[in-house]
């Protein structure tokens, strides 16, 4: 029987205004995540993804308008006022950044960002959390903890600040873990160390971890489920076997295809022609046509709704 | 270069307040020139039977904005006073330009001794505070305009030579001095054609800057009595003279001085402003 | 490094300048025209009464040996003899110390708290009327003559409404027993309320004329220093760890955005130890700006030169405590 979802996001829709204009960054998505699995979003960028992440977080700019449903414990986060929604962030779910070398304030050192979040949500004080942070600090892979724990972020790699970044947001045991794009800035073996951690945790801890990135790479190795988005639309949402044998959707497999193999002849590099378009600009119907070699008429005068083929949702006119 | 100029004019044209500011200040500059010749009154004659007289608003056509307490005409002070705050500030400019440019550009390209003897200087002069700097100095020269000019372009430049080296500084280092150097250009061929054009922009920038400030220091030092006759109509000695009759209710003797002196620097201070982040948007662009 | 080695290092950097300083100061005093004996003796000038009193001041010796004995009295506190008043100028100066000081740290303290407290404001509530108010009048403090501020203040306080006094910094017949010389402190621990109360009517204008023109200025750099701030990625984190709006501004970004405020803080005490002369002159303040300027007018060399000195000195040593606070402020500048 499959597990009931941890977090059901449904038709979320992201607007931002400016003084120009408005941008509609995200266009009725839905995602479900379960605990203990991990659903990988996928898409280039400029495509959502991120965007995503900072409303289900509730971290949007206050010249955002966000309209639909994020269901977490029958609750509607959206509809949370701040201050209960700040006691859910880090504690309940967390969130990991892109940049480790700019994500730690610079003026604290380890030890005291890593107490702020016990002491925000288990009412600890610096003294007590001591040992849980060495603990903490330890696990995520940092060497000799008590004493790296009093430097300052600009004393660490890179590598050591994601760690730092993830001990930090696994502190509380959260139900949920928002990674957006956190291997990109480091060096790819650092990347695998870094994966490689947080599949052990989230093992451990049964958390339910949102993935987020261009890299198909990742995806197949930490993700169960993907979401593949593109322009502020899901296009494709199945398993990841599924996704990497049998891809439906034209941009996923053209995605696919431009992940260069070694093994093969070819000597051009693939490509998927044209560009990923702004989103002040969306072409009409399916956002996809203009890039598409499977298009059909049908494709550029309306939007394809979201299709269930055999257990999975894609949002194309061939099905 | 002719497009990046008109460039920046279009950025700056967009701040509406710096736009008004610049009006301003180029309706001063013509005041400045030609507020002698629209002065009605003698600036220095004194009339010791119309003293205190109040201006226009107590119906008074004769003289506009009142007398002082010798009878002078506040009005035709007023104008010479203008000239006055913007000559001595345009001095001031020139002044700390060309030596502060001399000293940077000497220090920051022969270096070595040289460079710290004029740095360890520059750090003496930096440790007074300015208007106390100013103030003595003024007093050394003895009173004169050219003098107070002097005592004021002082403050400046020590933190303009500073500008200057370390632009030198950065520029020497660039590969197309050491194309220039193997091709066989002299020294001073180097300094005048490479560095001095790259060190202008900030150059230009802190001195635009430096007006209103200036006019301040002007002010300051006129309202002290140091360096500046007490008896020029400018605008800080007519507020020093205008003092002890502000509690009598005379107070028209240093509300105007002062208003001018506060328009003239807030305008050439936005102006700066605008001028500096149009320029800015060009650097970024 | 620590934060004490740290210090030591910055203490010995700058006795070379201190020298310097003090020779300069030297120099120019001496250079000033007008001849102090013939300003003291006026008409009753004779070659017999010159020479005898150049004698007595040490005004015949070769300028070197003027200096060096100047110079090694100077290091032990003696800074000679006012020349008008026949006192040592250094009881002269601390006469009239601590009236300064009482303005200028009230300036300061005006300054940096609001200026702080509405930076941060206008940050927070960035394109709101509060952000814009905030602009503009920063906008005008920074090119309003503190002097002619001074004395609007006065005309409109003093004159029309009469709320506060003219000038001074006590009405006449009320005294407090001096123990430090500022009258706040000495007034509270006499425990004579309306001795306070009065000493504080004196010294608001003059403090808040004072403190206008930095006021704005730290308003400003505040400002742009929290929007820079607030936009950065660890601000970012911090939210995302759950962390109370407020603490997020007042604590995480703060700190940060305080870096460059102090440099600006720094540079505002120059600006009011020169801005304190003019201020106690429009209000006639007993502090050292108005010692100084008698002294120029007398040509008081030993005043002049020991107050000059005594501020220079003071102002070294003042921003080697900004220093000290930047680099408590900011670790990675320690580690250098």
């Amino acid at each position: 029987m499959p597990e009931l979802p941890l977090l059901k996001v449904n038709n979320l829709k992201v607007e931002f205004t400016t003084d120009r204009s408005k941008i509609l960054a995200v266009d009725g998505i839905d995602i479900r995540l379960t605990r203990g699995k991990t659903l990988g979003l996928v898409g280039e960028s400029g495509c959502g993804k991120s965007v995503t992440a900072l409303a289900i977080m509730g971290l949007l700019p206050r010249h955002a308008s966000i309209s639909g449903e994020v269901l977490f414990k029958d609750q509607d986060l959206l509809k949370l006022k701040k201050r209960d929604m700040a006691k859910i962030r880090g504690n309940q779910i967390s969130m990991i950044f892109q940049e480790p070398m700019t994500s730690l304030n610079p003026v604290f050192n380890v030890e005291y960002q890593m107490a702020e979040v016990f002491k925000l949500h288990r009412g600890k004080s610096g003294k007590e959390v001591r040992p849980e942070i060495v603990e903490l600090l330890r696990t995520v892979g940092i060497p000799n903890p008590e004493r790296r724990m009093k430097d300052f972020p600009h004393q660490l790699s890179g590598g050591m600040r994601q760690r730092v970044m993830i001990a930090m947001a696994m502190a509380c045991e959260p139900d949920i873990l928002i990674a957006d794009e956190p291997t990109t800035a480091l060096d790819v073996t650092i990347q695998a160390q870094i994966l490689e951690l947080m599949n052990d945790l989230q093992r451990v801890h049964d958390t339910g971890l949102l993935m987020i990135t261009h890299d198909l790479g990742v995806i197949a190795q930490v993700a169960e489920n993907v979401a593949v988005m593109y322009a502020g639309h899901i296009m494709e949402h199945s398993s990841v076997h599924e996704i990497f044998s049998d891809p439906l959707h034209p941009y996923t497999r053209g995605l696919l295809k431009t992940i260069p193999r070694i093994a093969s002849k070819t000597e051009r590099l693939e490509e998927i022609k044209g560009t990923v378009p702004h989103m002040s600009k969306v072409p009409p119907g399916c956002r996809f046509h203009d890039r598409c070699i499977e298009r059909l008429a049908r494709c550029s005068q309306e939007t394809p709704p979201v299709s269930q083929v055999s257990g999975r949702t894609v949002r194309c006119w061939l099905y | 270069m002719n497009s990046e100029f008109k460039q920046v004019i279009r950025v700056y044209k967009r701040n509406k307040l710096a736009v008004v500011a610049f009006f301003i200040a180029i309706i001063l500059m013509v005041l400045a020139v030609i507020g002698p010749y629209l002065a009605p009154y003698d600036p220095v004659e004194i009339n010791l039977q119309l003293r205190f007289e109040p201006g226009f608003w107590e119906g008074n056509t004769d003289h506009l904005l009142g007398t002082d307490n010798l009878g002078r005409d506040i009005f035709s002070r007023i104008l010479y006073g203008t000239g006055i705050s913007l000559k001595v500030g345009y001095a001031v400019i020139a002044i700390t330009a060309v030596v502060g440019l001399f000293i940077g550009l000497v220090s920051g390209y022969f270096g070595g001794a040289v460079d710290i003897v004029i740095m360890r200087f520059i750090d003496i002069l930096l440790a007074f505070p300015p208007l106390l700097l100013a103030l003595v100095i003024a007093a050394t020269l003895g009173t004169g305009i050219e003098k107070a000019m002097l005592a004021i372009a002082i403050i400046y430049i020590p933190s303009l030579a500073r500008i200057v080296r370390g632009s030198v500084l950065t520029v020497k280092e660039m590969p197309y001095v050491e194309a220039s150097r193997a091709m066989g250009a002299g020294k001073f061929w180097i300094i005048v054609g490479h560095v001095l054009p790259n060190v202008l922009t900030p150059v230009i920038v802190y001195l635009t800057l430096l007006l209103g400030d200036a006019i301040l220091y002007t002010a300051a030092l006129g309202f002290l009595g140091v360096g500046i006759d007490p008896t020029t109509p400018e605008w800080g000695a007519m507020l020093s003279s205008g003092k002890d009759f502000l509690i009598l209710g005379k107070w028209w003797i240093t509300v105007f001085p002062g208003v001018m002196i506060f328009l003239a620097v807030l305008s050439f201070n936005l102006f700066g402003d605008g001028l500096r982040e149009a320029v800015d948007s060009k650097l970024r662009l | 490094m620590a934060l004490y080695k740290y210090f030591i290092k910055r203490l010995v950097l700058t006795l070379p300048t201190l020298l310097g300083v003090s020779i300069i100061v030297f120099l120019l005093i001496h250079m000033i025209p007008g001849d102090p004996v013939d300003i003291m003796l006026g008409d009753r000038v004779t070659d017999a009464a010159k020479l005898a009193l150049e004698e007595r001041l040490g005004l015949n010796q070769p300028l070197h040996i003027q200096y060096w004995n100047w110079f090694s009295n100077a290091v032990r506190g003696d800074f000679g003899i006012s020349i008008r008043s026949n006192q040592p100028v250094i009881e002269e100066i601390m006469r009239r110390l601590p009236a300064t000081v009482e303005l200028t740290v009230v300036a300061l303290l005006i300054a940096v708290v609001f200026g702080i407290l509405f930076g941060v404001s206008a940050a927070r509530y960035r394109n709101t009327a509060i952000d814009y108010s905030t602009i503009g009048f920063s906008l005008l403090g920074v090119s309003i003559p503190i002097f002619w501020l001074g004395m609007m203040l006065i005309f409109f306080f003093s004159v029309i409404l009469g709320w506060l006094p003219v000038s001074g910094r006590l009405a006449m017949g009320i005294s407090i027993p001096q123990m430090t010389g500022l009258y706040l402190v000495d007034a509270l621990i006499a425990g004579k309320i309306s001795a306070f109360w009065g000493a504080l009517k004196h010294l608001i204008l003059p403090a808040f004329s004072l403190a206008t023109v930095s006021l704005a200025l730290i308003v400003r750099v505040t400002r742009s220093s929290m929007l820079d701030i607030l936009s950065e990625d660890y601000i970012r984190t911090a939210r995302a760890k759950g962390v109370r709006e407020r603490k997020v501004i007042y604590t995480h970004a703060l700190k940060n955005a305080m870096i460059p405020v102090v440099t600006v803080i720094g540079l505002q005490l120059a600006k009011l130890m020169g801005g304190a002369i003019l201020t106690e002159t429009v209000f006639s303040w007993p502090g050292i700006g108005r010692l100084l300027v008698t002294a120029i007018g007398v040509r008081d060399y030993p005043v002049v030169q020991g107050v000059v000195f005594f501020v220079a000195f003071a102002f070294i040593a003042i921003n080697i405590v900004v220093d000290l606070f930047y680099a408590y402020l900011d670790p990675r500048i320690r580690y250098d």
